[in-house]
């Protein structure tokens, strides 16, 4: 009874294992195949979109390569400009051509200073004279100038339009004129522009722009 | 491939974000930055509280603070002042001391003593050239700090 009881219990258990097994097998048929399909998936898509992988990695590089000029050269005027921008490709239009921004349009390089005085030398050529500011901005300059200009400086020119006055004025050393900048233009309520100081001969020589109270210069 | 947009994406955002903090770049400096202007004075400015600076000298004494700046253009600066004859004015400078733009004096409102807002202006920042606010600050009175923008 006991021996057909395990006889019977023998074949349950190999049936049982053969079961598995077969599973077992199966399963991994099964999983091979969906391998299968995912590499000819992978293979398609790679060929399908190789030309637009490659504009989007070129694109990659080229928003890299702007970050780092951008976060290395913000004083830089000239650094600024992405020099790669020219030979980058467009990213292709499509589906998900919008998963990478166009990389931004090339800023124009900053004024230097040099350009920025001939800019407002030539606003100031271009103004016409308003009698009325014109009048009163040569007499607050003229009046700062009597109280606080040392006497060895003298006044080359002075000249008043409608929002700027260019002023023209002869100093013995650099001190003097730091020291009338400093404290003796405190009457003019707007901003001056120190357009140029240079030694000349004997002389130290400074134009200045003074801009209206409230206006901004063309800089 | 995913890995590749995801780094794409990554790159993108940082551009933007880089581009955004340069735009937005703010900044607050306490009245500490500042020092006398000249060295004789230098004895006349005491800390006031955490991080602003006061005179106790007798006499207006003047004060100056310096920030390298890294966005050409146009900043407007403020400075934030308690007193009631006290002025400041916000100039830019060169890589030899020298003055590019330099703003108008802007002097606080009279009466009793207060803390105020200068508007010292908009300066205009070149490559290589620092903003600079240059104070006279009258005895008790005090600099809190200076933003620029």
């Amino acid at each position: 009874m006991t021996s057909r009881l395990q006889t019977v219990l023998a074949l349950v258990n190999t049936a049982a294992i053969a079961g598995v097994l077969f599973a077992f097998v199966d399963h991994q048929r099964d999983s091979r195949q969906e391998l299968e399909e995912l590499r000819a998936q992978v293979r398609k898509a790679s060929t399908g979109d190789s030309l637009d992988l490659a504009g989007r990695r070129a694109a990659a590089e080229t928003a890299m390569r702007l970050w780092a000029a951008n976060a290395g050269a913000q004083p830089s005027a000239a650094r600024a400009q992405p020099p790669v921008q020219a030979q980058t490709p467009a990213p292709e239009e499509g589906s998900e051509a919008g998963d990478v921004p166009p990389p931004p349009p090339p800023r124009p390089p900053p004024p230097s200073f040099e350009q920025s005085r001939t800019r407002v030398f030539t606003a100031f050529a271009e103004e016409t004279v308003d009698n009325d500011w014109s009048g009163k901005a040569s007499q607050t300059l003229n009046e700062a100038f009597r109280q606080h200009l040392p006497a060895s400086s003298r006044v080359k020119s002075l000249d008043c339009r409608a929002t700027l006055c260019r002023v023209e004025l002869v100093h013995r050393t650099a001190a003097d004129h730091g020291a009338l900048l400093m404290n003796g233009l405190r009457a003019w309520p707007g901003s001056i522009l120190v357009a140029s100081e240079a030694q000349e001969g004997a002389d130290y020589v400074v134009t200045l722009l003074a801009s209206k109270e409230g206006t901004r210069p063309p800089l | 491939m995913k890995g590749l947009q995801t780094l794409a994406k990554v790159c993108a955002f940082g551009v933007v974000a880089l581009s955004a903090g340069t735009a937005a770049a703010w900044q607050y400096h306490p009245g500490y930055a500042f020092k006398a202007y000249y060295a004789g004075d230098t004895g006349c400015f005491n800390p006031n509280s955490w991080s602003s600076i006061r005179n106790d000298c007798t006499t207006t004494r003047t004060l100056i603070a310096s920030v390298p700046m890294w966005a050409v253009g146009y900043h407007p600066t403020t400075v934030q002042i308690y007193g009631n004859n006290s002025w400041c004015q916000s100039l830019t400078v060169n890589g030899v001391g020298n003055a590019g733009q330099v703003g108008p004096v802007v002097y606080t409102v009279a009466g009793p003593m207060a803390w105020q807002t200068l508007n010292t202006g908009d300066r205009y920042v070149w490559e290589d050239y620092a903003i600079a606010i240059h104070c006279g600050l009258q005895p008790g009175g005090v600099i809190g700090g200076f933003t620029i923008d």
